[in-house]
């Protein structure tokens, strides 16, 4: 009896609360632990990304590029067609949804003159 | 110690009678956490991805406008360019696109001059054959985007349509190293001839420059000067460049949060709703144990309990997993809606960039209400008198 009251004292829910809180707190310093080493790892690789920067000549990311107005957020091209303010908020679906699906039967590219 | 240990043991038991309820309301807590954190997280990411390569940049770049178009820019405007005090360096750049109907990508095109020393340092982002690399005419170094697109290997040859429709082949001598993909996944290094001829900027001409100067305080003063002495050219200073960054960035991420709203406001309603008045079991509860000689005091500290261990453990749980969904899953679907797809779309993972203070406001919004809605209708049923309570008057 004395020992079976022992067992369950040892397993109070208060010590396994805290024993998850515990657990929580393990996982988000293991977080910020992956953060910090990803963070070195950037920091190590940062010297060749600024050497690609100042040789491109511009910052913007290479994730847009079936729009030529999309490719550069911040500077624009010749064929850009809102020239007003760098950055002017795109409209074209490429810069912010997932892929659109092909559509059976249609072609999805663009020609000009007679076939 | 052992007071408060034994109210949350107490508190936890009372919470096992309701286990299913509280194991509900712990995962939609944890999903509201996980759901506005990843958007937070991954737009925070991005950003600072972005601005990283802001300090490599030139302070000022110049371009010239026509009939509200922007167009070639004489080189000639350089040497005015020189005039300007507090101009330290200039570089006249040629860049633009080529669009391929085949595959629908545009590939930017860039000249490269060997000999100008803000450009040196190839070498260190390039895979190469040779063991000087130099870019000489006829020559090319790609991005990866691009060898993958067209399916070429170093050594191979590229060809390229001039706008007068001859096709020049260049060499492919070098392709940039998937360390820089992020910014040369789509790119074309050239000679400066050689991107003349394919983009047909005509002699004379450059697309922009980019200016540095000495004094970094004095780039807007630098900038009006330039505007003045080179009137019909736009000017822009890297702040400017940084802050577009913001802009649309933040903007994609407001769309996202403002359709995650309904989640926010569920939420509120269920805080609300509870903030309003206790269940009839909750007060009975509350009733017999202020008649069994429970202080108020008691009672509240155990209802804190409740409140902070459900609405932080719930925190903590959706913080690790938004977390792990972002940096380690790299943010399937979310990353889509954010960052965007694209054509050629350069693999990368996200460099973690937590910023406290989205943590704090986020804890706010979520933990201190539950907590309130916890506690204060605890409060008021504890301070009624216990015959009323468990009467149900």
């Amino acid at each position: 009896m004395t020992s079976a009251i022992r067992r369950r004292r040892r397993h109070r829910p208060a010590s396994i609360f805290l024993g998850a809180l515990a657990l929580l707190t393990v996982g988000l310093c293991l977080c910020y632990a992956h953060g910090i080493n990803a963070s070195r790892h950037s920091a190590e690789q940062a010297p060749l990304r600024e050497i690609a920067v100042r040789i491109v000549g511009s910052s913007d990311l290479a994730v847009y590029n079936a729009a030529r107005y999309l490719r550069h957020v911040t500077l624009t091209d010749v064929s850009t067609p809102f020239q007003d303010c760098p950055g002017c908020l795109d409209y074209f679906p490429e810069a912010m949804s997932a892929n659109p699906p092909g559509f059976a039967g249609m072609s999805t590219q663009m020609s000009f003159g007679t076939p | 110690m052992k007071r408060y240990l034994n109210l949350l043991d107490f508190t936890l038991y009372s919470l096992l009678r309701r286990k299913w309820k509280i194991l509900f309301l712990m995962l939609l807590f944890s999903y509201l956490v996980f759901l506005f954190s990843s958007v937070l997280l991954l737009t925070g990411a991005i950003k600072n991805e972005a601005k990283k390569g802001v300090r490599a940049l030139p302070d000022i770049t110049i371009q010239r406008l026509s009939a509200g178009r922007q167009v070639p820019i004489p080189i000639a405007y350089g040497e005015k360019l020189k005039e300007v005090f507090g101009v330290e360096r200039i570089e006249p750049r040629i860049w633009g696109y080529y669009f391929v109907a085949s595959t629908q990508a545009n590939y930017t095109i860039l000249g490269y001059d060997n000999e100008r020393d803000t450009w040196k340092g190839l070498g260190k982002i390039v895979v190469h054959d040779t063991s000087d690399l130099k870019l000489g005419e006829g020559e090319a170094i790609l991005g990866e985007g691009i060898l993958k697109d067209r399916y070429l290997r170093l050594g191979q040859t590229l060809a390229l349509d001039t706008p007068s429709q001859a096709t020049m082949s260049f060499q492919v001598v070098g392709a940039f190293k998937g360390v820089t993909n992020l910014h040369t996944y789509d790119v074309i290094l050239l000679t400066q001839k050689d991107a003349r001829e394919i983009l047909g900027v005509e002699e004379g001409f450059v697309t922009d420059f980019g200016v540095t100067i000495s004094n970094k305080n004095e780039i807007t003063t630098v900038a009006k000067k330039i505007v003045q002495i080179l009137p019909g050219t736009r000017v822009v200073i890297k702040g400017q460049l940084a802050r577009t960054y913001d802009m649309v960035y933040s903007w994609r991420s407001g769309f996202t949060l403002i359709t995650l709203l309904g989640c926010l406001f569920a939420f509120a309603m269920m805080v609300w709703e509870r903030a309003s008045g206790l269940s009839a079991e909750e007060k009975r509860e509350i009733g017999i144990l202020k008649a069994t000689g429970w202080d108020t005091s008691d009672i509240l500290i155990m209802k804190s309990w409740e409140g902070l261990g459900i609405s932080v453990a719930s925190f903590m749980a959706g913080l690790i997993v938004s977390y792990v969904f972002t940096f380690v899953l790299g943010a399937p679907l979310l990353k889509s809606l954010i960052v965007g797809w694209s054509v050629l779309y350069p693999p990368f993972t996200f460099t973690p960039s937590v910023s406290p203070d989205q943590i704090l406001v986020l804890f706010s919004l979520t933990v201190v209400p539950y907590l309130i809605a916890t506690v204060i209708p605890s409060w008021r049923a504890a301070t009624i008198d216990p015959d009323t309570v468990i009467r149900g008057v």
